[in-house]
């Protein structure tokens, strides 16, 4: 519970600073920080192999990747980096109550006595890269040749978004 | 020479300066919040958490991303708030997969990991070319679709 509490508040808090931080170089390193938290929860849940993966993907190729455009557009241009104003009376109140109903939406899903019981043990190597792919070449196969197209498809995308037009 | 009247400060112009109160305020909210964290972390600490405490941090970070798509105007942080919700989401796969005992939950999460990567980069590189064109990263600038 003192992981879980930890470093769940670390997440929480990141998340909200960067949704009050108006500098978007300081909002991907709080990002990072959120990331990085998550990732040691997903280890106090047994996920070993998604929390390497967690790091690897998202806070060291999503967030670079993050940072690499905040870098081409211009880190000394004040419109890539800032918003023209702070939130408002009217941003406040509607999102509040935005943010209230979303949450009671949600809230839905955590009734059952079964959520409140402790979580059963695991068998072992649950969680392990060896586990994960088993499952994803056998259970997960065709879903996993689609991530395969697309990803294919992404690449070919940016690189028709990349080309310089001719003149 | 007459005193230079005043120039009128628009609304955005003063709101941008760092108020001494608002930050003030925050500061002893954070320090107050670290406290409460780390009395609740040693209080708490025989206990296991359930998998209710699990997809209720989910629940949470999943609405401060949804608040921060629908609040803020610059494209990049919108996109950062995308993953943030996805992220959040993936707390949650992984509680119930636990939960379960089902390893299907961890492959999705593999899943929107990838499906994650691919929009973040074909986004990024339409934010790119929106660039430029408009010279603005804030969405409220987008607002016809040809131009």
């Amino acid at each position: 519970m003192t992981l879980f509490v930890l470093f769940g508040a670390v997440a929480l808090g990141a998340a909200v600073g960067m949704l009050f931080q108006r500098n978007a170089v300081h909002a991907a390193l709080l990002l990072v920080v959120n990331l990085l938290s998550v990732a040691v929860l997903f280890l106090t849940l047994g996920a070993e192999f998604l929390f390497v993966a967690q790091i690897i993907v998202y806070a060291g190729a999503i967030v670079i990747l993050f940072l690499f455009v905040i870098m081409l557009l211009g880190v000394d241009r004040e419109e890539v980096l800032t918003e023209p104003r702070r939130f408002q009376t009217r941003q406040w109140v509607l999102g509040g109550i935005a943010g209230v109903i979303l949450l009671a939406a949600l809230a839905g899903t955590l009734g059952g006595a079964r959520m409140l019981q402790a979580l059963p043990g695991t068998p072992a190597g649950f969680g392990s890269a060896e586990s994960i792919g088993t499952s994803l070449f056998s259970t997960y196969l065709l879903p996993f040749e689609v991530t395969g197209l697309l990803l294919l498809v992404a690449t070919i995308g940016i690189l028709m978004l990349a080309k310089r037009e001719p003149r | 020479m007459a005193d230079p009247t005043p120039i009128p400060v628009s609304e955005d112009v003063s709101a941008a300066q760092p108020g001494p109160g608002l930050g003030r305020v925050l500061g002893i909210v954070a320090v107050f919040a670290t406290l409460v964290v780390i009395v609740m972390a040693i209080v708490l600490r025989g206990k296991q958490p359930r998998a209710a405490h699990y997809v209720g941090l989910s629940m949470l970070l999943f609405t401060v991303g949804a608040l921060g798509v629908l609040l803020r105007r610059n494209a990049l942080v919108l996109f950062m708030c995308v993953e943030l919700m996805l992220n959040a989401v993936n707390i949650a796969f992984v509680a119930f997969a636990r939960l379960n005992g089902v390893i299907g939950g961890q492959v999705i999460v593999l899943f929107v990991m990838i499906v994650a990567a691919a929009e973040v980069a074909v986004g990024l590189a339409i934010i790119v070319l929106i660039f430029r064109r408009r010279h603005s990263a804030n969405v409220d600038d987008l607002s016809v679709m040809r131009w």
